[in-house]
């Protein structure tokens, strides 16, 4: 009895195994309870416009992901907003409405064909309880995005240093002043640069912003955000731009004493295929290393402010 | 009183003309709700695939905000991590909306 029990299950076993389907290359298998097992497209990393963001799996009639976004399926961590943001956008992994190789600037107001997304600005004083004004001083109109908090028509941010690293304004605390603007492209320089792959793009503004001493939660924000955001292709082109482009580009006073403020906006211009310098391409090719002009931040100041920012090109 | 309605009329002409609107407004949250929300500023569309997104910033709640925008039909959504929401759409076109983004537990 018991013989025929082993049996019995071994060969259940044996026949449920035969019965799985072994799936081509590029594909994986599923199962359902209506349809059972079949073989679907695995997730595909290639990049795609907003508009083909269901990918290939979407034609499918009888694929049972084909109602989701396909990035609810990505493997790689992400943080919570971005899972969020997937269920209702779907250009969540773009800066903003996207055609190759930059952002659709038809749908902004302003001018300026540089989109600085999220310029961050931190604080790290030796006061814990200070008052500040951050002026954007331009006489020139600055084509403002978005800000948080918001900024009144005055363009002045007033409040308290708070505990070291926040801000407080309107007895509200923030970690961070945060501004979208558009820049003229004019203003920025396209000479110095690294080109790479995404990630180690990624990774190369992570050891820049180390570099000018920005601190472990600007720079863990920093990661977070552009890991989600910047287009997955598979290289990119980074020029970045330090005080001495944004200076003139955004003037700001800061009334504080023995201060000290550090800027950094990274362009990033993507390039589908592997980069290669006898093709024409709009933004040339970098020539020079950026590190070398980085902003020196060897003194240490009583108070620091740093910004970082990453920018894409309109068209 | 003729030349009051005429300048009256040309007057909003040129307001709902203007390029650039602002929308702002202030978080607030239900107490089981998380200390920071995120605002999505998107076309108002129902299609997915026509929702694009526009802006997002991440605000601390009691915190404000602003988007500057082309006049348009809009949404916009705050969402945290525990869950919380909040939804408007608006029409922007001859003023500048402040909301009261209340986010509540679904």
């Amino acid at each position: 009895m018991k013989k025929f029990l082993l049996f019995f299950i071994l060969f259940s076993f044996q026949s449920w195994a035969s019965s799985m389907m072994d799936c081509p290359m590029g594909m994986m298998r599923v199962w359902t309870q209506t349809i059972g097992n079949q073989c679907v497209p695995r997730f595909n990393s290639e990049p795609m416009m907003p508009q083909g963001c269901f990918g290939p799996i979407a034609p499918m009639p009888q694929n049972p992901f084909s109602y989701f976004p396909y990035q609810l399926y990505q493997p790689n961590y992400q943080p919570w907003w971005a899972y969020q943001g997937n269920m209702y956008y779907p250009n969540m992994h773009y800066p903003g409405p996207w055609n190759y190789p930059g952002i659709q600037q038809h749908h902004y107001p302003g001018n300026g064909q540089i989109f600085a997304a999220k310029p961050n600005v931190y604080v790290d004083s030796i006061y814990k309880n200070k008052k500040f004004n951050f002026k954007f001083s331009s006489t020139e109109k600055l084509s403002f995005l978005a800000t948080t908090p918001l900024l009144p028509k005055s363009q002045v941010w007033s409040g308290k240093l708070i505990g070291s690293d926040k801000f407080e304004v309107d007895d509200i605390v923030y970690d961070y002043l945060f501004y979208d603007i558009r820049l003229p492209k004019e203003k920025m320089q396209f000479e110095k640069g690294v080109c790479t792959t995404r990630n180690e793009a990624i990774d190369w503004m992570l050891k820049d912003l180390k570099e000018m001493k920005f601190s472990a939660l600007s720079i863990q924000d920093f990661e977070e955000h552009w890991r989600v955001k910047i287009p997955d292709y598979s290289y990119y082109c980074i020029y970045p731009q330090y005080n001495t482009q944004l200076e003139p580009a955004i003037p700001v006073e800061i009334d504080v004493d023995q201060h000290s403020f550090v800027r950094a906006l990274y362009v990033l211009v993507p390039h589908k295929d592997e980069l290669d310098a006898s093709k024409v391409v709009d933004i040339p090719f970098p020539t020079q290393d950026p590190s070398e002009f980085r902003p020196i931040t060897k003194i240490k100041r009583e108070i620091e402010f740093r910004e970082w920012g990453v920018a894409f090109l309109g068209y | 009183m003729k030349f009051l309605l005429i300048s009256l009329l040309i007057s909003g002409a040129v307001l709902s003309a203007q390029t650039e609107r602002f929308i702002s407004g202030k978080v607030e949250s239900h107490k089981d709700c998380s200390k920071k929300a995120m605002v999505w500023l998107s076309y108002d569309k129902d299609n997915y695939k026509e929702r694009l997104l526009l802006m997002h910033t991440l605000v601390p709640i009691g915190g404000t905000f602003q988007f500057n925008v082309k006049p348009g039909e809009y949404q916009v959504r705050a969402s945290d991590e525990a869950g919380c929401e909040f939804f408007k759409r608006l029409s922007v076109k001859g003023s500048d909306p402040y909301l009261a983004v209340k986010l509540e537990k679904k």
